[in-house]
């Protein structure tokens, strides 16, 4: 959002004159403005949301009942500390009888040391309920005094359609019975805990009918996560429940995250639920499978992490809502996870980066460039040390081409900070640390690259094509590869070149291959492979494309080739970022999963050690050593940090 | 935006949140226009943007904040949209084939530029949507995201030549 006090763009993001995005290319969408209607949808639908309106704004029709409501949210405080005048029970027997919960002839909740306001809300299930849309009473809602607490008198009135759940009561004052309930709110698939009130019961019961809602059998974190809070109290009230095997601690969103607890309260829209330990419920460790064993609707429930500002009688519903964990032990992981253990590597002494070139040398990983950078180091994951490369002849650049020969490091091309093509290239030799610079070579820009065993072959953006021979130092141009212009992949089959042009507008890709003896080029497949960009791997067999989850188009292909039998065969991978991501051999392995492209299963890998984006950051310098990947520096991400020069190595079990 | 319509807003004026729409409306509908690359998911992307920051006022402690945190809100917003646009997409495909819907106040360039921006990944669409069409600092792209600004460089330095490539293909 502009907050107008921008200032002018140009001395941050140089711009050539034929840059895509000038200010003269973007001026047309920069005044473009919203459709009108835009607006007036808007403010329609946020008038037909739930009112966050003050009680002298409120309709005609229920100004009665929100007066009421008024003076009951200071009174029901002072229920709160009178249990007796609340009859709600406690039912620690498992799972409520729809239609029967509320009834004030139960005995109050026990209350939990310290908290007064815990006996305010008695544990038990609820009453489901939906509040008919049918003609006589489509216009009506039930209103709900949300935060009584801060004297506001903040009312929300429950649409028609909503289903609502009476979560507490009844409290019988001011010649009336009132009801605490909850009404699931929605938005768009998450899941939130929805708003709490009270709400005068002949209101309720005039605008409400009772529904049972559906329980499930199977009770998971998924299942769970799958019921609206006021449905798992409804369901399972203080019923003990055991979730195996389950992970707690921050965990990313993504194939496996329905076996995540949250612990800090907070839902993940279908995949978590939030747990809470009590005063005196054992440590729960974090980042370990667990069998846990719990329950919904603690006793004791007061206060678990809701804000200060929450009133009482709300704050120890949210911690009801709450999973209170009673038990523990260790699981196995699931299926979904990878084996394997992570280690943290020595820190290097130069300054961390995205988007380095490295090589594995048989002993050593190099690395050589990156964003804005043009120094190199070497690590030696056998003396887990670093040595810094001697430097280089050439100067910092975007995206080179890279191979190992076996003896050198060669880095070629790539694009200067303006986006301009480079010609040159280098190559580094380990065994003397220095750098030879190579032939000039006649393409230029980025490109992808091969090793045959003996020559490099590099396909630019542009589709020129050329070899280079480090023996001889020397350029070949070969015919224009035949593939979709722009990001481009080559490997080496052992006896041929397979090439890779991704997408263009119509996110098709295609895939040829090159007759190096020959020097032809052959088209095996045009169609709609990948979108834009992906992964392309040699396994041995196959050549496999996976595209990385960012790349949200309208196709989303992976697939693999087998030059044997001349079949594309389309598979789903892991719809993951794949930055970062090497072939071990066996699997593809990013910084968060591993997929075995044999299996197919997309595995999530353990939690790596304790390291700002753990193993998973943006364009980090990879490598396959023969026994682990080592990932080093890359993108932070999330907390605004520089690349910092840290790294892990992940040691994969294998079968 | 002025602190004091947020806190009136937060309050559960609705007066107050239509001034706060009406002065941020264009530009969020330029950044959701951006990252989703066709007005019709741009207008919902906009308005659930809206619905989400009314819906989520109340948990916004520090109005002086509130610019920042709309960024967030409109670029989950795209994101959503994106991601039900392309199972909507699936159904659609099986009954019939769906026209583009662009802004018709655009002329061809410009409709190619979104298009372009489109075909990019989800993260360089993201900054420059904001830094290149609603005009904002790389700093301060960097912080509404918390990204380093490196980052937010490298993203829109990647994001333009693919960018550029792109627009070439597409050219004659």
């Amino acid at each position: 959002m502009n907050d107008g006090r921008s200032g002018s763009n140009d001395e941050i993001a140089p711009e050539g004159a034929d840059d895509v995005l000038s200010r003269a290319a973007v001026s047309p969408i920069r005044s473009l403005r919203a459709p009108r209607r835009l607006g007036d949808s808007i403010g329609a639908r946020i008038r037909a949301e739930p009112q966050r309106r003050s009680i002298g704004s409120a309709v005609t029709r229920l100004a009665a009942v929100l007066a009421a409501i008024a003076v009951l949210g200071a009174v029901a405080f002072a229920v709160s500390v009178r249990p007796t005048d609340r009859g709600s029970p406690v039912d620690t027997t498992g799972l409520a009888t729809p239609g029967d919960s509320a009834d004030e002839t139960r005995a109050p909740a026990p209350s939990s040391p310290g908290s007064p306001q815990a006996s305010s809300v008695p544990a038990t299930g609820a009453v489901a309920g939906e509040v008919p849309s049918g003609p006589a009473l489509a216009t009506r809602s039930v209103a709900l005094l949300t935060e009584a607490r801060q004297g506001a008198g903040v009312e929300t009135a429950v649409p028609a359609g909503k289903t609502v759940f009476v979560l507490d009561g009844a409290v019988i004052e001011q010649g009336a019975r009132w009801r605490l309930v909850q009404f699931s709110g929605d938005i768009d698939g998450w899941r939130g805990v929805g708003w709490h009130g009270w709400v005068e019961e002949g209101a309720l019961a005039e605008a409400v009918q009772p529904e049972e809602p559906t329980c499930p059998d199977d009770v998971t974190v998924s299942s769970l996560a799958e019921l609206s809070p006021g449905e798992r109290l409804t369901c399972y009230g203080g019923r003990s429940l055991t979730l195996t095997p389950v992970i707690t601690g921050e965990y990313r969103v993504g194939a496996s995250s329905d076996l995540w607890l949250s612990d800090d309260g907070l839902y993940d829209f279908l995949t978590s639920i939030p747990y809470h330990t009590s005063a005196s419920g054992p440590a729960v460790p974090i980042y370990e499978w667990l069998a846990i064993t719990g329950h919904f609707d603690d006793p004791g429930a007061s206060r678990c992490g809701s804000n200060a500002s929450d009133a009482p009688d709300i704050a120890a519903l949210l911690c009801r809502e709450r999973f209170t964990v009673t038990d523990f032990s260790p699981a196995d992981p699931p299926d979904s996870q990878a084996r394997g253990t992570w280690r943290r590597i020595a820190d290097a002494p130069i300054r961390g980066r995205e988007a380095a070139e490295a090589a594995w040398t048989g002993t050593e990983m190099l690395v050589w460039g990156g964003w804005g950078r043009s120094d190199g180091a070497a690590y030696d994951p056998a003396a887990d040390t670093w040595r810094i490369l001697s430097p280089s002849p050439l100067e910092a650049r975007e995206s080179p081409a890279s191979v190992w020969t076996g003896r050198e490091f060669i880095v070629w091309g790539g694009d200067d900070e303006e986006g301009r093509g480079l010609a040159d290239g280098a190559a580094y030799d380990p065994a003397s640390d220095r750098w030879r610079r190579v032939a000039e070579a006649p393409l230029s820009g980025r490109a992808a690259a091969a090793w045959t065993g003996a020559v490099m072959v590099l396909m630019t953006r542009d589709l020129e094509v050329a070899t280079y021979d480090p023996m001889r130092d020397a350029w070949e141009p070969l015919p224009a590869a035949p593939v979709r212009r722009g990001v481009g992949q080559l490997v080496w089959t052992g006896d041929r070149i397979l090439a890779i042009g991704y997408g263009g507008f119509d996110g098709t890709a295609t895939l040829a291959t090159l007759d190096l003896q020959g020097r032809r080029w052959s088209v095996i497949e045009e169609t709609r492979l990948s979108a834009q960009d992906g992964l392309g791997v040699w396994t041995g067999q196959e050549l496999i494309s996976m595209t990385s989850y960012d790349y949200v188009g309208d196709e989303l292909h992976d697939w693999a080739f087998d030059p044997a039998t001349g079949e594309v065969r389309r598979f789903d991978g892991c719809r993951t970022t794949l930055s970062g991501a090497v072939w071990t051999g066996q699997e593809i392995v990013s910084g968060e999963i591993a997929f075995d492209p044999t299996d197919p299963m997309c595995r999530r890998l353990p939690r790596a050690p304790d390291r700002t984006g753990g193993g998973l950051r943006e364009a980090p310098t990879t490598v396959w050593t023969g026994t682990e990947v080592i990932f080093w520096s890359g993108g932070t991400g999330g907390d605004g940090q520089a690349p910092l020069p840290d790294g892990v190595a992940f040691h994969p079990d294998r079968p | 935006m002025d602190p004091t319509l947020v806190v009136r807003a937060r309050r559960g004026d609705v007066q107050a949140f239509d001034r706060i729409a009406a002065l941020r409306l264009d530009s969020v509908y330029r950044i959701t226009l951006g990252i989703t690359g066709n007005a019709a998911d741009a207008s919902d992307a906009t308005q659930d943007a809206f619905i989400a920051a009314w819906r989520g006022l109340t948990g916004l402690r520090d109005p002086e904040r509130f610019d920042a945190w709309m960024t967030t809100i409109v670029v989950n917003a795209s994101r959503l949209q994106i991601r039900r646009r392309n199972r909507v997409r699936e159904i659609q495909r099986a009954v019939s084939s769906q026209p583009s819907h662009q802004p018709d106040v655009l002329d061809h360039d410009a409709l190619s530029l979104i298009e372009g921006i489109s075909r990019l990944p989800l993260d360089q669409r993201v900054v420059i949507a904001l830094h290149h069409l609603d005009d904002q600092p790389v700093e301060q792209v960097a912080a509404r995201l918390d990204i380093p600004v490196g980052t937010v460089k490298s993203r829109l330095h990647t994001g333009r030549a693919m960018l550029r490539t792109l627009l070439d293909e597409r050219t004659p």
